[in-house]
Protein backbone atom coordinates (compact mmCIF):
# COMPACT_ATOMS: atom_id res chain seq x y z
CA UNK A 1 0.00 0.00 0.00
CA UNK A 2 2.74 2.40 1.28
CA UNK A 3 4.71 1.27 -2.46
CA UNK A 4 1.49 2.39 -4.03
CA UNK A 5 1.05 5.44 -2.55
CA UNK A 6 4.64 6.41 -3.06
CA UNK A 7 4.37 5.67 -6.73
CA UNK A 8 1.21 7.53 -7.12
CA UNK A 9 2.78 10.65 -5.49
CA UNK A 10 6.05 10.43 -7.90
CA UNK A 11 3.56 10.60 -10.76
CA UNK A 12 1.60 13.58 -9.69
CA UNK A 13 4.78 14.99 -9.26
CA UNK A 14 6.48 13.95 -12.58
CA UNK A 15 3.25 15.27 -14.37
CA UNK A 16 2.87 18.69 -12.53
CA UNK A 17 6.60 18.77 -13.53
CA UNK A 18 5.98 18.14 -17.53
CA UNK A 19 3.11 20.40 -17.20
CA UNK A 20 4.96 23.42 -15.89
CA UNK A 21 8.01 22.74 -17.97
CA UNK A 22 5.92 22.90 -21.03
CA UNK A 23 4.07 25.82 -20.04
CA UNK A 24 7.13 27.32 -19.93
CA UNK A 25 8.25 26.55 -22.99
CA UNK A 26 5.48 28.48 -24.63
CA UNK A 27 6.09 32.47 -24.31
CA UNK A 28 4.49 35.48 -25.11
CA UNK A 29 5.42 38.16 -27.36
CA UNK A 30 5.22 41.61 -28.57
CA UNK A 31 6.73 43.87 -30.61
CA UNK A 32 10.12 45.90 -29.29
CA UNK A 33 8.41 49.08 -29.18
CA UNK A 34 5.32 48.10 -27.26
CA UNK A 35 5.82 49.61 -23.70
CA UNK A 36 4.62 46.69 -22.02
CA UNK A 37 6.72 43.99 -19.70
CA UNK A 38 4.40 41.83 -18.38
CA UNK A 39 0.49 40.58 -18.65
CA UNK A 40 -1.83 38.96 -16.24
CA UNK A 41 -2.98 35.26 -17.70
CA UNK A 42 -6.94 36.65 -17.12
CA UNK A 43 -6.06 39.47 -20.27
CA UNK A 44 -3.79 37.18 -22.04
CA UNK A 45 -7.56 34.98 -21.64
CA UNK A 46 -9.44 37.48 -22.67
CA UNK A 47 -7.82 38.79 -25.68
CA UNK A 48 -7.45 35.15 -27.05
CA UNK A 49 -11.21 34.46 -26.75
CA UNK A 50 -12.16 37.90 -28.30
CA UNK A 51 -13.49 40.04 -24.97
CA UNK A 52 -10.66 42.23 -25.00
CA UNK A 53 -9.34 44.34 -28.24
CA UNK A 54 -6.71 46.11 -25.96
CA UNK A 55 -3.56 46.06 -24.25
CA UNK A 56 -3.85 46.56 -20.30
CA UNK A 57 -2.97 50.70 -20.41
CA UNK A 58 -4.96 50.92 -23.39
CA UNK A 59 -3.09 49.95 -27.08
CA UNK A 60 -5.00 48.55 -29.91
CA UNK A 61 -4.22 44.73 -29.87
CA UNK A 62 -4.13 42.17 -32.31
CA UNK A 63 -3.55 38.63 -31.28
CA UNK A 64 -2.11 35.79 -33.86
CA UNK A 65 -2.40 32.08 -33.14
CA UNK A 66 -0.03 29.26 -34.92
CA UNK A 67 -2.00 25.98 -37.05
CA UNK A 68 -4.41 24.85 -35.47
CA UNK A 69 -2.90 21.27 -34.93
CA UNK A 70 0.36 22.44 -34.10
CA UNK A 71 1.99 21.51 -30.92
CA UNK A 72 2.60 24.84 -29.32
CA UNK A 73 -1.18 26.31 -30.08
CA UNK A 74 -2.38 23.16 -28.42
CA UNK A 75 -0.08 23.72 -25.28
CA UNK A 76 -0.69 27.39 -25.17
CA UNK A 77 -4.75 26.93 -25.15
CA UNK A 78 -4.79 24.28 -22.51
CA UNK A 79 -2.19 25.50 -20.42
CA UNK A 80 -2.46 29.09 -20.46
CA UNK A 81 -6.55 29.76 -21.66
CA UNK A 82 -7.61 26.51 -20.46
CA UNK A 83 -10.00 25.79 -23.60
CA UNK A 84 -9.36 22.30 -25.45
CA UNK A 85 -9.32 22.33 -28.85
CA UNK A 86 -12.87 21.02 -29.25
CA UNK A 87 -14.39 23.42 -26.43
CA UNK A 88 -12.64 26.10 -28.54
CA UNK A 89 -14.11 25.66 -31.50
CA UNK A 90 -17.36 25.72 -30.19
CA UNK A 91 -16.80 29.20 -28.47
CA UNK A 92 -15.49 30.87 -31.57
CA UNK A 93 -18.75 28.99 -33.51
CA UNK A 94 -21.12 31.04 -31.07
CA UNK A 95 -19.55 34.27 -31.96
CA UNK A 96 -18.36 33.51 -35.87
CA UNK A 97 -21.72 32.23 -36.96
CA UNK A 98 -23.49 35.28 -34.69
CA UNK A 99 -21.23 38.00 -36.63
CA UNK A 100 -20.54 39.14 -32.47
CA UNK A 101 -16.29 38.02 -33.15
CA UNK A 102 -13.79 36.17 -35.23
CA UNK A 103 -10.96 34.25 -33.82
CA UNK A 104 -7.03 35.51 -34.09
CA UNK A 105 -5.61 35.62 -37.71
CA UNK A 106 -3.03 32.95 -37.86
CA UNK A 107 0.65 32.56 -38.38
CA UNK A 108 1.88 29.29 -40.08
CA UNK A 109 5.04 28.31 -37.12
CA UNK A 110 7.35 30.13 -34.98
CA UNK A 111 9.14 31.79 -37.79
CA UNK A 112 6.13 33.77 -39.59
CA UNK A 113 4.88 34.64 -36.01
CA UNK A 114 8.50 36.35 -34.78
CA UNK A 115 8.47 38.14 -38.17
CA UNK A 116 4.74 39.70 -37.99
CA UNK A 117 5.22 40.40 -34.50
CA UNK A 118 8.59 42.01 -35.40
CA UNK A 119 7.20 44.52 -37.59
CA UNK A 120 3.30 44.80 -36.09
CA UNK A 121 3.27 47.22 -33.59
CA UNK A 122 -0.15 45.95 -32.01
CA UNK A 123 0.96 42.33 -32.05
CA UNK A 124 0.22 39.65 -29.70
CA UNK A 125 1.53 36.44 -30.55
CA UNK A 126 3.13 32.99 -28.85
CA UNK A 127 6.26 31.25 -29.39
CA UNK A 128 8.72 28.25 -28.08
CA UNK A 129 11.21 30.01 -26.04
CA UNK A 130 13.84 28.62 -27.76
CA UNK A 131 12.62 30.30 -30.79
CA UNK A 132 12.53 34.04 -29.26
CA UNK A 133 15.32 36.39 -31.27
CA UNK A 134 15.78 39.91 -30.44
CA UNK A 135 12.95 41.01 -33.05
CA UNK A 136 10.36 40.56 -30.34
CA UNK A 137 10.44 41.41 -26.51
CA UNK A 138 9.00 38.07 -24.51
CA UNK A 139 6.25 39.30 -21.60
CA UNK A 140 5.94 37.92 -18.38
CA UNK A 141 3.27 36.35 -17.00
CA UNK A 142 1.83 37.35 -13.70
CA UNK B 1 -34.08 39.94 -47.15
CA UNK B 2 -35.08 44.00 -47.05
CA UNK B 3 -32.99 46.75 -48.28
CA UNK B 4 -31.18 46.95 -45.97
CA UNK B 5 -29.75 43.86 -45.33
CA UNK B 6 -28.92 44.32 -48.88
CA UNK B 7 -27.08 47.42 -48.35
CA UNK B 8 -24.88 46.14 -45.73
CA UNK B 9 -23.65 43.32 -48.42
CA UNK B 10 -23.29 45.76 -50.89
CA UNK B 11 -21.07 47.59 -48.72
CA UNK B 12 -19.32 44.52 -47.58
CA UNK B 13 -18.67 43.91 -51.29
CA UNK B 14 -17.55 46.58 -52.13
CA UNK B 15 -15.63 47.79 -49.22
CA UNK B 16 -13.49 44.54 -48.85
CA UNK B 17 -11.15 44.44 -52.03
CA UNK B 18 -9.95 47.87 -50.94
CA UNK B 19 -9.53 47.28 -47.28
CA UNK B 20 -8.38 44.02 -47.40
CA UNK B 21 -4.61 44.51 -46.52
CA UNK B 22 -3.20 40.88 -45.62
CA UNK B 23 -4.08 40.40 -42.05
CA UNK B 24 -5.29 42.10 -39.43
CA UNK B 25 -7.95 45.27 -40.35
CA UNK B 26 -9.11 44.74 -43.50
CA UNK B 27 -9.18 40.98 -43.20
CA UNK B 28 -11.55 39.09 -44.63
CA UNK B 29 -12.73 35.95 -42.67
CA UNK B 30 -14.48 32.81 -44.34
CA UNK B 31 -16.21 30.37 -42.27
CA UNK B 32 -18.62 27.93 -42.42
CA UNK B 33 -20.97 25.18 -41.15
CA UNK B 34 -22.45 22.00 -42.77
CA UNK B 35 -25.29 19.54 -41.15
CA UNK B 36 -26.31 16.39 -42.55
CA UNK B 37 -29.35 15.11 -41.11
CA UNK B 38 -31.42 12.24 -41.67
CA UNK B 39 -34.87 12.60 -39.07
CA UNK B 40 -37.86 10.19 -39.24
CA UNK B 41 -41.24 9.45 -37.20
CA UNK B 42 -42.64 6.21 -36.16
CA UNK B 43 -46.49 5.89 -35.42
CA UNK B 44 -47.42 9.45 -36.44
CA UNK B 45 -49.46 7.61 -39.83
CA UNK B 46 -49.58 8.02 -43.33
CA UNK B 47 -49.82 11.93 -44.38
CA UNK B 48 -48.87 13.21 -41.10
CA UNK B 49 -45.88 15.64 -40.59
CA UNK B 50 -43.92 16.71 -38.09
CA UNK B 51 -43.43 20.35 -37.70
CA UNK B 52 -43.96 20.74 -41.72
CA UNK B 53 -41.56 18.03 -43.02
CA UNK B 54 -40.85 14.76 -40.90
CA UNK B 55 -43.09 11.86 -41.34
CA UNK B 56 -42.85 8.37 -41.53
CA UNK B 57 -40.78 7.84 -44.82
CA UNK B 58 -37.84 9.98 -43.17
CA UNK B 59 -36.31 13.12 -44.78
CA UNK B 60 -33.06 15.08 -45.09
CA UNK B 61 -34.47 18.31 -45.14
CA UNK B 62 -32.41 19.43 -42.01
CA UNK B 63 -29.50 19.09 -43.98
CA UNK B 64 -28.15 22.51 -44.46
CA UNK B 65 -25.09 24.35 -45.35
CA UNK B 66 -23.79 28.17 -44.28
CA UNK B 67 -21.21 30.34 -44.97
CA UNK B 68 -20.03 33.53 -43.33
CA UNK B 69 -17.74 35.92 -44.15
CA UNK B 70 -16.60 38.99 -41.69
CA UNK B 71 -14.15 41.99 -41.99
CA UNK B 72 -12.55 44.68 -40.02
CA UNK B 73 -12.99 47.36 -42.14
CA UNK B 74 -11.32 49.64 -39.56
CA UNK B 75 -11.15 49.86 -35.79
CA UNK B 76 -14.45 51.36 -35.19
CA UNK B 77 -16.34 49.18 -38.26
CA UNK B 78 -17.32 45.44 -38.64
CA UNK B 79 -19.43 44.17 -41.32
CA UNK B 80 -20.57 40.23 -41.26
CA UNK B 81 -23.12 38.53 -43.26
CA UNK B 82 -23.87 34.67 -43.56
CA UNK B 83 -25.45 32.58 -46.58
CA UNK B 84 -27.15 29.51 -45.94
CA UNK B 85 -28.95 26.58 -48.17
CA UNK B 86 -31.23 24.17 -46.08
CA UNK B 87 -32.75 21.25 -47.71
CA UNK B 88 -36.22 22.51 -46.38
CA UNK B 89 -35.59 25.26 -49.17
CA UNK B 90 -34.67 23.22 -51.52
CA UNK B 91 -31.17 24.36 -50.76
CA UNK B 92 -31.37 27.69 -52.55
CA UNK B 93 -28.86 29.54 -51.01
CA UNK B 94 -30.42 32.64 -49.06
CA UNK B 95 -29.17 35.67 -46.86
CA UNK B 96 -29.51 34.91 -42.99
CA UNK B 97 -28.13 37.66 -41.90
CA UNK B 98 -26.11 40.36 -43.00
CA UNK B 99 -25.45 43.62 -40.24
CA UNK B 100 -22.74 46.10 -39.69
CA UNK B 101 -21.72 46.97 -36.85
CA UNK B 102 -19.96 50.45 -34.96
CA UNK B 103 -17.73 49.63 -31.85
CA UNK B 104 -17.87 52.48 -30.12
CA UNK B 105 -16.03 51.64 -27.07
CA UNK B 106 -15.33 48.16 -25.67
CA UNK B 107 -18.25 48.26 -23.95
CA UNK B 108 -20.54 49.83 -26.34
CA UNK B 109 -21.69 48.85 -29.72
CA UNK B 110 -24.24 49.45 -32.22
CA UNK B 111 -25.63 46.89 -35.15
CA UNK B 112 -27.75 47.80 -37.89
CA UNK B 113 -28.96 45.10 -40.74
CA UNK B 114 -30.34 42.00 -40.37
CA UNK B 115 -30.11 41.05 -37.52
CA UNK B 116 -30.13 37.44 -35.65
CA UNK B 117 -33.39 37.58 -33.16
CA UNK B 118 -31.39 37.59 -29.51
CA UNK B 119 -34.29 36.02 -27.81
CA UNK B 120 -33.13 32.71 -26.50
CA UNK B 121 -30.00 30.77 -25.22
CA UNK B 122 -29.34 29.25 -28.87
CA UNK B 123 -31.63 31.38 -31.22
CA UNK B 124 -28.62 33.54 -32.73
CA UNK B 125 -26.97 30.25 -33.78
CA UNK B 126 -29.53 27.84 -33.92
CA UNK B 127 -28.79 27.04 -38.03
CA UNK B 128 -25.24 26.16 -36.60
CA UNK B 129 -25.90 22.42 -35.27
CA UNK B 130 -22.34 22.01 -34.04
CA UNK B 131 -23.00 24.36 -31.57
CA UNK B 132 -25.43 22.55 -29.89
CA UNK B 133 -26.16 19.26 -27.91
CA UNK B 134 -29.12 17.93 -30.22
CA UNK B 135 -30.35 17.46 -33.96
CA UNK B 136 -33.36 20.31 -33.48
CA UNK B 137 -33.23 22.91 -30.27
CA UNK B 138 -36.53 21.88 -27.82
CA UNK B 139 -39.05 22.37 -30.21
CA UNK B 140 -41.34 23.33 -27.03
CA UNK B 141 -39.17 26.59 -27.25
CA UNK B 142 -37.66 26.80 -30.51
CA UNK B 143 -40.27 26.45 -33.20
CA UNK B 144 -41.36 28.59 -36.24
CA UNK B 145 -45.00 29.23 -34.85
CA UNK B 146 -45.94 32.47 -34.70
CA UNK B 147 -47.44 31.93 -31.43
CA UNK B 148 -44.45 30.72 -29.80
CA UNK B 149 -42.12 33.13 -27.52
CA UNK B 150 -38.74 32.41 -29.75
CA UNK B 151 -41.39 33.33 -32.54
CA UNK B 152 -39.06 32.44 -35.20
CA UNK B 153 -34.93 32.23 -35.56
CA UNK B 154 -35.75 34.60 -39.05
CA UNK B 155 -33.34 37.35 -38.19
CA UNK B 156 -34.89 41.16 -37.39
CA UNK B 157 -34.83 44.26 -39.87
CA UNK B 158 -33.38 47.32 -37.36
CA UNK B 159 -31.25 48.23 -34.93
CA UNK B 160 -29.45 46.56 -31.74
CA UNK B 161 -27.32 48.93 -29.14
CA UNK B 162 -25.24 46.39 -27.38
CA UNK B 163 -23.61 47.44 -23.93
CA UNK B 164 -21.27 45.35 -22.22
CA UNK B 165 -19.35 44.70 -19.00
CA UNK B 166 -16.43 42.45 -18.56
CA UNK B 167 -14.79 41.97 -15.36
CA UNK B 168 -12.19 39.51 -14.55
CA UNK B 169 -14.68 35.95 -14.58
CA UNK B 170 -17.85 37.87 -15.23
CA UNK B 171 -19.79 39.75 -17.99
CA UNK B 172 -22.65 41.39 -18.60
CA UNK B 173 -24.39 42.51 -21.55
CA UNK B 174 -27.48 43.80 -22.39
CA UNK B 175 -29.17 44.64 -25.88
CA UNK B 176 -31.68 46.96 -26.52
CA UNK B 177 -33.56 46.84 -30.34
CA UNK B 178 -36.00 47.48 -32.71
CA UNK B 179 -37.42 46.96 -35.83
CA UNK B 180 -39.45 44.72 -37.71
CA UNK B 181 -39.65 40.92 -37.90
CA UNK B 182 -40.48 38.18 -40.18
CA UNK B 183 -43.33 35.63 -38.96
CA UNK B 184 -44.95 32.92 -40.72
CA UNK B 185 -47.62 34.76 -43.07
CA UNK B 186 -46.86 38.24 -41.73
CA UNK B 187 -44.80 40.40 -39.75
CA UNK B 188 -44.04 41.65 -36.64
CA UNK B 189 -44.08 44.81 -36.41
CA UNK B 190 -42.61 48.03 -34.34
CA UNK B 191 -40.75 45.03 -32.72
CA UNK B 192 -38.94 46.71 -29.06
CA UNK B 193 -37.31 44.40 -27.18
CA UNK B 194 -34.31 44.13 -24.95
CA UNK B 195 -32.06 40.80 -23.68
CA UNK B 196 -29.95 41.31 -20.65
CA UNK B 197 -27.24 38.48 -20.39
CA UNK B 198 -24.77 37.54 -17.67
CA UNK B 199 -22.00 35.13 -17.76
CA UNK B 200 -19.54 33.68 -15.64
CA UNK B 201 -16.30 32.11 -16.69
CA UNK B 202 -18.22 30.46 -19.90
CA UNK B 203 -19.57 28.12 -17.58
CA UNK B 204 -22.82 29.94 -16.11
CA UNK B 205 -25.10 31.56 -18.40
CA UNK B 206 -28.25 33.54 -17.37
CA UNK B 207 -30.37 35.91 -20.12
CA UNK B 208 -33.69 37.48 -19.09
CA UNK B 209 -35.32 39.19 -22.15
CA UNK B 210 -38.91 40.59 -22.98
CA UNK B 211 -39.86 41.77 -26.62
CA UNK B 212 -43.11 43.28 -27.74
CA UNK B 213 -44.84 44.27 -30.95
CA UNK B 214 -47.81 44.59 -33.13
CA UNK B 215 -49.04 41.94 -35.34
CA UNK B 216 -49.41 42.04 -38.87
CA UNK B 217 -51.20 38.45 -40.31
CA UNK B 218 -53.97 39.29 -42.11
CA UNK B 219 -54.76 36.09 -43.97
CA UNK B 220 -55.10 32.40 -42.63
CA UNK B 221 -55.97 30.69 -39.46
CA UNK B 222 -53.72 33.16 -37.27
CA UNK B 223 -55.40 36.13 -38.56
CA UNK B 224 -57.42 36.98 -35.03
CA UNK B 225 -53.87 38.36 -34.32
CA UNK B 226 -53.99 41.17 -36.55
CA UNK B 227 -53.43 44.59 -35.34
CA UNK B 228 -52.91 42.56 -31.81
CA UNK B 229 -49.82 43.29 -29.50
CA UNK B 230 -47.58 40.52 -29.42
CA UNK B 231 -45.23 40.19 -25.69
CA UNK B 232 -43.09 37.94 -24.80
CA UNK B 233 -40.83 36.91 -21.49
CA UNK B 234 -38.25 34.92 -21.07
CA UNK B 235 -35.57 33.60 -19.17
CA UNK B 236 -32.39 30.77 -19.60
CA UNK B 237 -30.12 29.31 -17.67
CA UNK B 238 -26.91 27.47 -19.06
CA UNK B 239 -24.53 25.58 -17.27
CA UNK B 240 -21.30 23.96 -19.10
CA UNK B 241 -18.84 22.61 -16.67
CA UNK B 242 -16.07 20.26 -17.57
CA UNK B 243 -18.45 17.38 -17.83
CA UNK B 244 -21.53 18.88 -16.85
CA UNK B 245 -23.73 20.50 -19.07
CA UNK B 246 -27.33 21.84 -18.51
CA UNK B 247 -30.19 24.46 -19.66
CA UNK B 248 -32.95 25.27 -19.51
CA UNK B 249 -35.41 28.17 -20.42
CA UNK B 250 -38.90 29.54 -19.88
CA UNK B 251 -41.11 31.95 -21.78
CA UNK B 252 -44.73 33.18 -21.65
CA UNK B 253 -46.79 35.12 -24.74
CA UNK B 254 -49.66 36.52 -24.67
CA UNK B 255 -51.12 38.42 -28.43
CA UNK B 256 -54.18 39.39 -27.59
CA UNK B 257 -56.38 36.50 -27.84
CA UNK B 258 -56.98 34.47 -25.34
CA UNK B 259 -56.95 31.01 -26.23
CA UNK B 260 -53.14 31.37 -28.04
CA UNK B 261 -51.27 32.30 -24.90
CA UNK B 262 -48.94 30.11 -24.34
CA UNK B 263 -46.12 28.73 -21.72
CA UNK B 264 -43.51 27.03 -22.64
CA UNK B 265 -40.08 25.60 -21.69
CA UNK B 266 -37.40 22.94 -21.59
CA UNK B 267 -34.76 21.65 -19.22
CA UNK B 268 -31.44 19.30 -20.68
CA UNK B 269 -28.86 17.33 -19.01
CA UNK B 270 -25.80 15.81 -20.54
CA UNK B 271 -23.02 15.03 -19.09
CA UNK B 272 -18.95 14.30 -21.05
CA UNK B 273 -17.77 11.13 -21.16
CA UNK B 274 -14.68 11.97 -23.23
CA UNK B 275 -16.06 12.83 -26.53
CA UNK B 276 -19.26 11.24 -25.88
CA UNK B 277 -22.13 12.89 -24.20
CA UNK B 278 -25.51 11.44 -23.70
CA UNK B 279 -28.16 14.40 -23.01
CA UNK B 280 -31.93 14.18 -22.15
CA UNK B 281 -34.15 17.09 -22.54
CA UNK B 282 -37.97 17.45 -21.00
CA UNK B 283 -39.81 20.35 -23.42
CA UNK B 284 -43.84 21.83 -22.74
CA UNK B 285 -45.45 23.83 -24.71
CA UNK B 286 -48.76 25.12 -23.20
CA UNK B 287 -51.22 26.49 -25.30
CA UNK B 288 -54.77 27.98 -23.76
CA UNK B 289 -56.26 26.05 -26.77
CA UNK B 290 -54.99 22.68 -25.68
CA UNK B 291 -52.71 21.98 -29.06
CA UNK B 292 -49.45 22.38 -27.60
CA UNK B 293 -47.17 19.64 -27.12
CA UNK B 294 -44.89 17.74 -24.36
CA UNK B 295 -41.68 16.35 -25.74
CA UNK B 296 -38.93 13.87 -24.22
CA UNK B 297 -35.56 13.82 -25.85
CA UNK B 298 -32.53 10.99 -25.20
CA UNK B 299 -29.64 11.89 -27.32
CA UNK B 300 -26.09 11.52 -27.74
CA UNK B 301 -23.66 13.67 -29.07
CA UNK B 302 -19.95 12.28 -30.36
CA UNK B 303 -17.25 14.56 -30.93
CA UNK B 304 -15.22 12.98 -33.94
CA UNK B 305 -12.81 15.34 -34.77
CA UNK B 306 -12.33 19.03 -33.05
CA UNK B 307 -14.75 20.59 -35.27
CA UNK B 308 -16.86 16.99 -36.11
CA UNK B 309 -20.30 15.90 -33.81
CA UNK B 310 -21.84 13.11 -34.94
CA UNK B 311 -25.36 12.86 -33.09
CA UNK B 312 -28.52 10.70 -32.26
CA UNK B 313 -31.51 11.79 -31.22
CA UNK B 314 -34.99 10.19 -30.45
CA UNK B 315 -37.64 12.19 -29.47
CA UNK B 316 -41.21 11.42 -28.42
CA UNK B 317 -43.75 13.69 -29.04
CA UNK B 318 -47.09 14.01 -27.38
CA UNK B 319 -49.20 16.47 -28.77
CA UNK B 320 -52.83 18.18 -26.93
CA UNK B 321 -55.96 17.34 -27.10
CA UNK B 322 -57.47 20.11 -29.44
CA UNK B 323 -56.61 21.19 -32.67
CA UNK B 324 -55.20 24.41 -33.64
CA UNK B 325 -57.16 26.23 -36.20
CA UNK B 326 -55.30 24.24 -38.46
CA UNK B 327 -56.70 21.03 -37.83
CA UNK B 328 -52.96 20.49 -36.25
CA UNK B 329 -51.47 18.79 -32.90
CA UNK B 330 -48.66 20.48 -31.18
CA UNK B 331 -46.57 20.89 -34.48
CA UNK B 332 -48.35 18.10 -36.08
CA UNK B 333 -50.05 18.80 -38.99
CA UNK B 334 -53.45 16.56 -37.72
CA UNK B 335 -54.09 13.74 -35.11
CA UNK B 336 -51.25 11.35 -35.48
CA UNK B 337 -52.10 7.48 -35.01
CA UNK B 338 -50.70 7.19 -31.95
CA UNK B 339 -50.66 9.53 -28.69
CA UNK B 340 -46.78 9.06 -28.24
CA UNK B 341 -45.16 9.12 -31.43
CA UNK B 342 -41.56 8.85 -31.93
CA UNK B 343 -39.08 10.72 -34.07
CA UNK B 344 -35.12 9.53 -34.37
CA UNK B 345 -32.86 11.25 -36.11
CA UNK B 346 -29.11 11.39 -36.71
CA UNK B 347 -26.67 13.90 -37.88
CA UNK B 348 -22.99 14.96 -38.70
CA UNK B 349 -22.29 18.21 -37.49
CA UNK B 350 -19.04 20.22 -38.88
CA UNK B 351 -17.68 23.85 -38.50
CA UNK B 352 -14.83 25.26 -40.47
Amino acid sequence: MKTYVSTLMLMAVLIFAATAAQADEVVLIVNPANPLSEMTLKNVKKIYLGKNKFFPGGGKVIPADQPEKSTVRKIFYEVMIGKSASRLKAYWSKRIFTGKGTPPIVKKGDEAMLAWVAEQPLALGYVYRNSVNDSVKVLNLK
Amino acid sequence: MNKLGRFCIATLCVAAPFTASGGEIGEIQWHGFLTGAYMATSGAGEDVHYSGDISDKGTTKDTRLGLTVTTQVDEKWRFAAQMKAKGVEDYSMEMDWAYATYDYSDGFAVNVGEIKYPVGLYNEYAEVGYTYPWIRAPEAFYNQNAIGPNMTPISYSGVGLVFTSIGDETEFDFNLFGGLLDVPDGHLNQLIGAKLGFNWADMLRLQLSATTGIMEIETGPRAPMNNKQHTTYAAGIGLDMESLVFSAEIGRSTMGVDRMKTTTGYAMMGYRFGDFMPHVTYGHWDVNGGWGQEEITLGLRTELTSNTALKVDVKQVTPGDNPNDDGGYGLFNTKPDEDNVLIYGVALELVF
